[in-house]
């Protein structure tokens, strides 16, 4: 077995809607691999068909090498996008629940739960009911739950969402530590940039298509750069800048960002004899390749491929937040 | 090992988390004692509230045309003397309510007083307005005697003008008024006739009780008078002491209890109605708390769908088990503590089926309950499913007391054979005195265990689809979709 999910033609509808279309996928043992696609896309459904909570209507699937995951259960550890726990049940005993139904032996599983609560910075609350944690306290119990029986497979749904800063960079650090202990990760996100920061592969669903599946550096490289930025020498410079680089040749147009001045490239011109041009004829204090961001390459493909949804329109889609999308996919069935 | 493709090990760990979650909590706890706690401290109040329920110390005058010209004065009379009989009650329940009280004196106006006062020729209304002062919890009627020809409606026509003015003193106003027939005492040629009343409006129906009691005792008394009969002779012959049934037992003798019997043929089935309406609540509770606080898909990662309701439904129905075994165990209790429940029996029947009845009766209810709870999204959702399934639970209530009496009747069989109030039905029926063949018993149980095993393919279906399912609510149609779906 070197396939942790193998998946052929898996087809999912609710009523008339179709959530996934002829999905195939492969996530290779010990990768960390990013599920990514707006709202809606069909990640989660993806996701509840991997766990066998839903089953395809058409394809085959393999999980860990055996023909669902009602096989291998106690093997995988998830963290559903919907999440909640026992509002009345003490933290620990919630923790250890879980624990127990995923098969974890009754001998030290109270002494494992204590470690795991010091890890996430929660001494001291297994005493507690859940209910008097905040949500993003609540969130690390649910890590918790989802990892204590150390599987071979972690799902992760949307997993930062929610979260502050600083709870969002201890998650990623427990995530990329569970990925160097041999575990195989799968993170869901509507967040590219997050897929970036974390994965050394991604899957990319739209409507529910799979448009993209590769590494992270094969991906960005399919994309050629098509601006350039740089910053004024001096803020007195910024007009005679703007205007110099507008007419180099090649340079479609010159705007303003929050990542400083871009210049946008036409089609077919050599970004990197632009970049030396820009360096001698302008008055700069910086000028670099941008190179395309994860949401660059989603926009590309998606824009390229059904054009029924404008550049700025798709990114907005990426960047609304909620999941009421993918709520309402459920409803329709 | 799986069965049938369950892990028994995470099934019980599901039932298990159910039961401690709902029977070892406070609530639950309370709630299973109160409700016996009701019935023993409640009832026998209210009771002994319905058996002292006297009429009210209403005060007033009836005015009596007394066509017979013989009864008036002895209505009169024997008001007085039902209002000193009640008096003397009321004083010795108080006694005997203070212990500390020696006791109690004989009142001084009590019925042998006024007897004698009568006896030695006082007037009657001058008697009667004695007792005014004297007796204050019960009612004093003073009878006034009107001319033997007066109009009746003029009395009315009186009394109506009463009601209309405000003031003057109570006892003065009329309460209503007493038409003696004049044939009441003496033979006519149309036989015997009688009384009639007319009392004010919204007076207490005690009261006029009280009157029309005084009325036909006096009218009786003097008919036997006038048909040269001696009154108490004739009280003596008509008397016979009741005495209670004894049913002979292999040592002895006991009271018979057969009418108890008869409500108690309902026990076992009560028994199981409670057990199985409180697990099948609690179950559709804590459904829909998984869903809202949306623990459910978490759990989902580790049980299937089935496995999950399973082990829901097997720990409510130890909820139920417990429920029944402490209310049963009450019962039994009473049984040896009770000199009255003592040798109350069920036949073996009985206990066998119980179990058996128990167990199919809380699959259906429950399965349902289950479907119901998946399938919204919050209590207030879950009602329009609940009514439904709470009319079944409430169908055997209803039926009980007439299959128990009846128990071979038509209705009867073809109730015990239909599921889900099958179970109930042939419970009451097994309890009763004539109980059914053993075939109809057999029958019964299977036809609940179909019944069972349908509900039970329905709920799985409803619940793995709606578990996952938020936002509007399914209609029927909808849930029908699921179950093809799933």
């Amino acid at each position: 077995m070197t396939k942790a999910i193998e998946m052929r033609g898996v087809r999912k509808t609710f009523g008339k809607k179709v959530a996934v279309e002829g999905l195939d996928l492969e996530v290779e043992l010990g990768g960390l691999t990013g599920l990514i696609g707006p709202n809606g896309a069909g990640k989660t459904t993806s996701i509840r068909m991997v766990m066998a909570i839903l089953f395809p209507d058409k394809g085959e699937l393999s999980i860990l090498g055996k023909k669902s995951a009602v096989e291998s259960k106690d093997q995988i550890g998830y963290l559903p996008e919907e999440r909640g726990v026992y509002k009345k049940m003490k933290v620990g005993a919630f923790i250890k629940h879980m624990a127990r139904l995923k098969g974890l032996p009754f001998d030290g599983i109270g002494r494992k739960v204590g470690e795991w609560l010091e890890r996430v910075d929660l001494p001291g609350v297994a005493d507690k009911k859940c209910e008097e944690l905040s949500k993003g306290m609540q969130q690390k119990v649910q890590f918790i739950a989802s990892v204590i029986h150390e599987p071979k497979l972690l799902i992760l749904d949307e997993p930062f969402s929610g979260l502050d800063p600083v709870n969002m960079r201890l998650l990623r650090e427990l995530i990329k530590e569970q990925q160097e202990h041999g575990t195989t990760v799968i993170f869901s996100t509507h967040v590219m940039f997050q897929a970036e920061q974390v994965c050394d592969k991604v899957v990319m669903i739209h409507q529910g298509h799979k448009v993209l599946d590769d590494s992270i550096d094969a991906i960005k490289a399919r994309v050629p750069t098509r601006s350039v930025l740089f910053d004024p020498l001096t803020p007195n410079d910024t007009h005679a800048a703007a205007s110099a680089v507008s007419s180099i040749g090649g340079v479609d147009r010159v705007d303003r960002t929050d990542r400083g001045h871009e210049a946008h490239l036409m089609d077919g011109v050599d970004a990197a004899e632009v970049l030396r041009r820009i360096a001698s004829e302008a008055p700069v204090a910086r000028v670099e390749l941008r190179r395309p961001t994860l949401e660059d390459v989603f926009v590309d493909i998606v824009a390229g491929g059904s054009g029924d949804l404008s550049e700025e329109q798709l990114r907005a889609q990426l960047r609304e937040g909620g999941k009421s999308v993918e709520v309402e996919e459920e409803v329709s069935a | 090992m799986s069965v049938f493709g369950m892990e028994p090990g995470k099934v019980a760990r599901v039932a298990v988390r159910e039961f401690a979650s709902t029977a070892l909590t406070k609530g639950f706890i309370i709630g299973v004692f109160v409700f016996p706690a009701i019935l023993v401290v409640v009832m026998p109040l209210v009771i002994s509230l319905i058996n002292s329920s006297k009429a009210p110390p209403v005060r007033g005058t009836l005015a009596i045309v007394d066509r017979s010209g013989v009864v008036a004065e002895d209505v009169g009379k024997q008001l007085l003397f039902a209002a000193a009989e009640a008096e003397e009650e009321a004083a010795q329940e108080a006694a005997e309510g203070d212990e500390a009280a020696p006791t109690a004196p004989a009142p001084s106006g009590g019925m042998a007083d006024l007897q004698s006062q009568l006896a030695a020729g006082q007037d009657l209304g001058a008697v009667q307005r004695a007792a005014l002062d004297r007796y204050t919890s019960t009612p004093i009627i003073i009878t006034e005697v009107r001319d033997t020809n007066a109009d009746i409606e003029e009395i009315q026509k009186e009394i109506r003008a009463e009601q209309a003015e405000e003031g003057g003193d109570e006892i003065d106003r009329l309460v209503g008024v007493l038409v003696v027939d004049s044939d009441a005492v003496v033979k006519g040629s149309d036989g015997y006739g009688s009384y009639q009343l007319f009392t004010r409006p919204k007076l207490d129906a005690r009261v006029s009780g009280d009157i029309e009691d005084a009325a036909r005792d006096a009218i009786r008394e003097r008919r036997y008078a006038a048909a040269g009969f001696n009154a108490n002779d004739l009280r003596e012959l008509t008397t016979i002491e009741k005495r209670k049934t004894e049913e002979i037992t292999e040592t002895g003798t006991r009271e018979s209890n057969a009418e108890f019997q008869m409500i108690l043929a309902a026990a076992p089935m009560f028994l199981i109605l409670i057990a199985v309406a409180t697990g099948g609540q609690y179950l559709l509770t804590t459904t829909i708390e998984e869903k809202s606080s949306r623990v459910v898909e978490v759990l989902l990662s580790a049980v299937s769908a089935t496995e999950l309701m399973t082990g829901k439904i097997l720990g409510q129905m130890l909820v139920g088990l417990t429920l029944a075994a402490i209310y049963g165990g009450l019962g039994v209790a009473g049984m040896f503590f009770i000199p009255f429940l003592a040798g109350v029996s069920f036949a073996p029947s009985v206990l066998v089926l119980f179990p058996i009845c128990f167990v199919l009766a809380y699959m259906m209810i429950a399965s349902l309950m289950a479907a119901a709870g998946s399938a919204v999204n919050e209590l207030r959702e879950a009602q329009s499913f609940m009514v439904p399934i709470m009319m079944l639970l409430m169908l055997p209530y209803f039926l009980a007391f007439p299959i128990s009496l009846n128990p071979n009747a038509v209705y009867s069989v073809v109730l015990s054979m239909v599921p889900p109030v099958s179970p109930f039905v042939i419970l009451i029926r097994a309890a009763s005195t004539d109980p059914p063949p053993v075939w109809q018993m057999a029958a019964s149980v299977v036809a609940s265990g179909i019944g069972a095993l349908v509900c039970l393919w329905f709920a799985g279906k409803v619940f793995r689809v709606g578990l996952l399912m938020f936002g509007k609510p399914p209609n029927l149609g909808t849930l029908i979709k699921w179950v093809r779906m799933a």
